[in-house]
């Protein structure tokens, strides 16, 4: 029996669909606990499109697309697969997949959908070679990816944590398997310190998934305020700064144009530019209204718009959701034409047809982003959706490991725990091998009856 | 060679050695009908436990289990000559518990010789093989350093440490396959037909006269009572009985003729009772002064002046090297063991040593207890020959040429254990092959012997490998109790096993199976019984009396081990599930890598040096890479 695996098959970033593939003997289950609809995958029409949301474990719904189920063999791999086909906006594509990956499935490896369809004999047998290469090309890069991680921050805190964790192992291994020697491994309180440590870390580095994902995707920014303050003029302003290289091209999304912009590096994902582009009619601005407020919700940096020459008290200001403040620049727009008493001295004054106060808003930007905002923490570097489901399953494992010495447990109960979760690192630095462990109970402890 | 005498009888399978491997191979091939020859230099040394006198221990005491489950003789001869029994770890798990014995050493011994020469279809040669013949690329035969060749059609060799033995006490050495007896040319014959030979390194500490011993000074260990036994026979059926199946496959009825008890039985057991007389091992330690004498004879000792070019194991290091490595402890642990019942000598373990005898002589001395102890043996280091055992198949077999098989030291293990365990499995795939039969491999998931055979052919060996539980992945599932269960059925398939195993194992079963059952449909103290059973303060010697005498104690605690751990189990399963497709898929001893376009030359060397038998068993080689794999798949499938 294979496992189950997941991809998104969808080339990244360019598409105004994303679809995602799950193929295995417990696709459907996966699907049924991640997608909601009429009816659990498990039950749906096969070959029969059916709309569903994704959802978190969590129960936050993520995306709106539509469920397709096939059964095995009559499948592109042969096995069960779902597909889902959802908005193509990088960061909800994202979540989807990692909400798959968190019930239970694993990433598939480069061309692992090509190769299963091939032995279960979907394919031709001259089509083999193309099967090949395809596997060769995307092992390749695979390859490149995983150096380039290794090399970074992530795999040398990957490799830390082993470091870390092998001798927890070693010492309960050794507990197990030389209990005739005079030897003393640690136990108890010295073994959870080490796990602990091992916790904080890979919680750590969970943290700076959503990090990577800004960094990778952009952070989704929302400029919002009350009609003709200035919004498309902000606009056409940000839209004169650099592009970002994450997004080459501006994407269309079913009911959103995106555009991907960069300030101070900082990729920025300008949403629900399309209605700042047709706020001409009361109609269009009303529904345009009802999106950016569903929009400020998921935003990571909102852009609030007011006319400066109005105070306060005579601006309708935007309603933001709870806690969305710590994520909001406000803008004193047209302040090039005197800013009325009584807006805070830390609001951005600029002019939009000026050109003014621009460089303080890039600077208010980079300061909300890396300082106060998203992308606040000591980790310079973020990791991507496959290495952040490897992470919680090695906090998952070691949360385990821990429990089970807490509550009494035999050794090799522990061990099972602290195996699996070496496993799980295993996937980010390399298979971890016994002899490791061996080796460390050797130069730890003179065994030798 | 002038003149050359070819004994008339012809062999289906000759075993070269009758060392622990050896003579577990010869009974697997006899048991499984084929014509079978040990050959070996001395029949008064078959079995001889040229280390300490012990059986067992942590993942070995598995060991000694599953080859009584496939019907082998190591547990039950270690039941019929123990002076000591305990489990180890009885407090942990029960997967990693595991029975040890003392053994009385010459009593193992010559009790072992009878059941060889009991055996139908078993013939023993006393002689030193001195080359293989071989025809084509298959082997035909044995010449022995007198001239007389045996034709066969298979060979096991389990030559343990005395193909170019070399023997070191301090600077002085010699050669030997064990202090007192010859070496083996059998290496030179093996590099001649194109294998490759290594050195490896073990070593012993010396004996003691017992009353030279001044036990007050040590403290007791004593053995468990009651003596916990290897053999899932034990206890069942009466010794005379049991040797008279050991070495029969005829069907036991009341009217068999009952063989006399054997001198050598020294433990009484029957379907009531196992009855030992267990004699204590004792503990002392060494000191500073013990550690001063070491150290400043460092030089003497062959290892620390280059005169040992072998590969020690690191999980048995002389005492010079813990005193060196583990310069702050200022003790090491020492046990003294018996060797019988019948002599005074004490195995001293846990101080293998090579130094020159005074050197012996005056840090033994410095131990409490040992201050007039007499050294009847000095310790050594012993250097000998092995092949690389990536030369072999999973079923033992060399690649290089067929009907050749290799088990114990000659493929770089250590142990009694492991040594015997490889001896059952070559000598039976070596018979099931002559018989035109599917090979028996053994999976990692389903026994410790799968896990030893599948290290040794795929990773190969960089020090004398011994087994650990931490070796095994699948761990909680092989208990030392439900080897039986695990691996009985096989035998009985393959015919390895007589009628009574048979019957005794299949009656467990069919209990095991009502026990179960009866726990799922019976309430106590307002749950389901087996519910009850699950929760960790409960267990089942607390049950009132008539539930609990329903099934005897045995089947009690397998019962509750499957339910106890019923969750951890149920993970290791969803493991090997999730592996057992690659596992089967078999890739032909004669795929051309070569044709695998594209893969890495890394993975292209290894996998065409290893030719591994399954996918699984690729995925497992190092430095082979998912990817290779998946080219690989794609490859076979094409064909």
């Amino acid at each position: 029996m294979h496992d189950t695996i997941a991809a998104i098959s969808t080339a990244l970033g360019e598409a105004a669909l994303a679809v995602l593939r799950i193929s295995g003997p417990e696709a459907l289950k996966v699907a049924a606990k991640v997608f909601a609809g009429r009816a659990p995958a498990t039950e749906l029409t096969p070959r029969m499109a059916h709309r569903a949301s994704a959802k978190t474990a969590d129960g936050i719904t993520l995306d709106d697309g539509l469920l397709i189920c096939f059964r095995g063999p009559a499948s592109y791999t042969g096995e069960d697969v779902v597909e889902y086909h959802g908005h193509g906006g990088l960061l909800v594509t994202q979540k989807v997949y990692e909400a798959v990956l968190a019930a239970g499935v694993r990433a598939a490896g480069p061309g692992e959908f090509t190769q299963r369809a091939f032995l279960n004999g979907k394919m031709d047998l001259t089509q083999a070679e193309a099967v090949m290469d395809l596997i060769q090309a995307q092992s390749t890069l695979a390859l490149r990816a995983a150096h380039e991680q290794l090399g970074g921050a992530i795999g040398k805190e990957a490799l830390a944590l082993k470091e870390v964790l092998i001798p927890v192992l070693a010492h309960v291994e050794a507990y197990i398997d030389f209990p005739e020697e005079d030897i003393s491994p640690d136990t108890g309180a010295a073994l959870i310190a080490r796990m602990d440590e091992v916790l904080i870390r890979a919680r750590r580095l969970i943290d700076t998934g959503e990090q990577g994902r800004i960094l990778r995707h952009g952070a989704r920014t929302v400029i919002c305020g009350e009609p003709n303050v200035g919004k498309s003029s902000l606009l056409n302003v940000l839209l004169g700064f650099e592009r970002a290289i994450v997004s080459p091209t501006a994407g269309t999304t079913r009911d959103t144009i995106e555009e991907v912009i960069q300030v101070h590096g900082i990729p920025l994902r300008l949403v629900d530019t399309a209605g700042l582009r047709e706020h001409s009619s009361d109609g269009i601005e009303k529904v345009g209204m009802e999106r950016t407020r569903r929009e400020l919700e998921r935003a990571d940096l909102i852009l609030e718009v007011v006319d400066a020459s109005l105070p306060p008290a005579q601006t309708h200001r935007v309603e933001l959701p709870e806690g969305a403040e710590k994520r909001r620049i406000l803008l004193l727009n047209k302040a090039d034409l005197g800013v009325a008493p009584g807006w805070p001295g830390e609001a951005v004054r600029l002019s939009c047809e000026a050109g003014t106060g621009v460089e303080a808003l890039r600077e208010a930007i980079r300061e909300l982003v890396l300082h106060s905002g998203p992308l606040m923490s000591e980790h310079p570097v973020a990791i991507n959706s496959r290495h952040q489901v490897c992470f919680e399953r090695v906090a998952a494992h070691i949360t385990a490991a821990k429990a089970a010495l807490n509550a009494g447990q035999a050794p090799e109960y522990i061990a099972l725990d602290l195996r699996e979760g070496l496993q799980a690192l295993g996937e980010v630095v390399g298979v971890v091998d016994v002899e490791e462990v061996l080796d460390v109970i050797f130069s730890s402890f003179c065994i030798g009856k | 060679m002038s003149s050359l005498f070819t004994y008339p009888k012809h062999y289906d399978v000759i075993v070269c050695g009758a060392g622990h491997a050896g003579v577990e191979a010869a009974m697997a091939a006899a048991r499984l009908g084929c014509q079978t020859a040990i050959l070996t230099q001395n029949l008064d040394t078959i079995s001889q436990m040229s280390c300490n006198p012990a059986i067992g221990g942590l993942a070995k005491g598995n060991v000694v289990r599953e080859i009584d489950a496939l019907g082998g003789v190591m547990g039950l001869n270690t039941d019929a000559t123990g002076v000591q029994f305990r489990m180890l770890n009885a407090k942990k798990g029960p997967s990693v518990q595991s029975p040890r014995a003392q053994c009385d050493k010459k009593a193992y011994q010559f009790r072992m010789k009878w059941l060889i020469e009991n055996q139908p279809n078993l013939d023993l040669h006393q002689g030193n093989a001195a080359e293989i013949l071989v025809e084509g690329d298959a082997v035909v035969g044995i010449r022995t350093s007198l001239g007389m060749v045996y034709r066969t059609k298979s060979v096991v060799i389990s030559s343990g440490t005395f193909m170019r033995g070399l023997l070191h006490v301090g600077l002085q050495n010699q050669a030997g396959g064990r202090m007192g007896d010859s070496i083996s040319t059998l290496s030179d014959s093996l590099r001649h037909l194109g294998f490759e030979v290594k050195r490896f390194k073990t070593g012993t500490p010396c004996r003691l006269n017992g009353r030279s011993i001044d036990f007050t000074k040590c403290e007791a260990q004593p053995g468990d009572e009651p003596a916990p036994a290897f053999s899932y026979l034990s206890g069942v059926v009466d010794t005379e009985e049991l040797a008279w199946q050991g070495a029969s496959r005829t069907p036991v009825s009341a009217s068999s003729p009952s063989l006399p008890r054997h001198p050598f039985t020294l433990n009484n057991w029957n379907k009531e009772s196992f009855h030992v007389e267990q004699i204590p091992c004792w503990i002392t330690y060494t000191n500073t002064k013990t550690h001063d004498v070491i150290r400043a004879n460092l030089d003497k000792s062959p290892m620390y002046c280059g005169r040992i070019e072998g590969v020690g194991p690191r999980y048995c290091p002389s005492v010079e090297d813990k005193v060196v490595r583990f310069a702050e402890k200022d003790r090491h642990q020492v046990f003294l063991e018996p060797e019988g019942h019948h002599t005074n000598e004490y195995y001293i373990n846990g101080v293998s040593t090579s130094l020159p005898y005074e050197v012996q002589f005056e840090f033994i001395r410095s131990i409490s207890g040992l201050e007039k102890a007499e050294i009847v043996r000095p310790g050594y280091a012993v250097e000998y020959d092995y092949c690389p055992p990536t030369q072999l198949y999973p079923t033992l077999e060399t690649k290089l040429v067929a009907g050749l098989y290799f088990a114990g030291q000659i493929n770089g293990t250590s142990g009694y254990e492991e040594a015997a365990g490889q001896g059952l499995l070559a000598g039976a795939n070596a018979a099931l092959k002559v018989q035109g039969r599917p090979a028996f491999i053994l999976p990692r998931s389903e026994a410790y012997l799968g896990v030893l055979i599948d290290d040794l052919v795929t990773k190969g060996v960089t020090e004398p490998y011994r087994l650990f539980t931490s070796r095994a992945e699948y761990r909680l599932l092989l208990r030392q109790d439900n080897c039986d269960l695990r691996l009985t059925p096989r035998a009985i398939e393959l015919g390895l096993t007589c009628p009574t195993r048979a019957q005794v194992t299949q009656e467990k079963i069919a209990q095991l199976a009502e026990a179960m059952t009866f726990v799922q449909n019976t309430s106590y103290e307002s749950m389901r019984l087996n519910a009850w059973i699950k929760r960790t303060e409960n267990d089942h010697t607390s049950l009132p009396q008539d539930i609990r005498a329903k099934f005897p104690d045995s089947i009690w605690q397998l019962l509750e081990n499957d339910i106890k751990y019923e969750g951890y189990v149920q993970r290791q399963e969803v493991m090997i599930e999730k592996t057992s497709r690659m596992e089967e898929k078999e890739i032909p001893a004669s795929f051309d890598y070569t044709k695998i376009h594209g893969l890495k030359k890394e993975a292209y060397m290894r996998l065409s040096q290893i030719r591994p038998a399954t996918l699984g068993q690729a995925t497992r080689i190092q430095g082979v890479t998912p990817a290779d794999i998946a080219l690989l798949a794609v490859m076979l499938r094409k064909g």
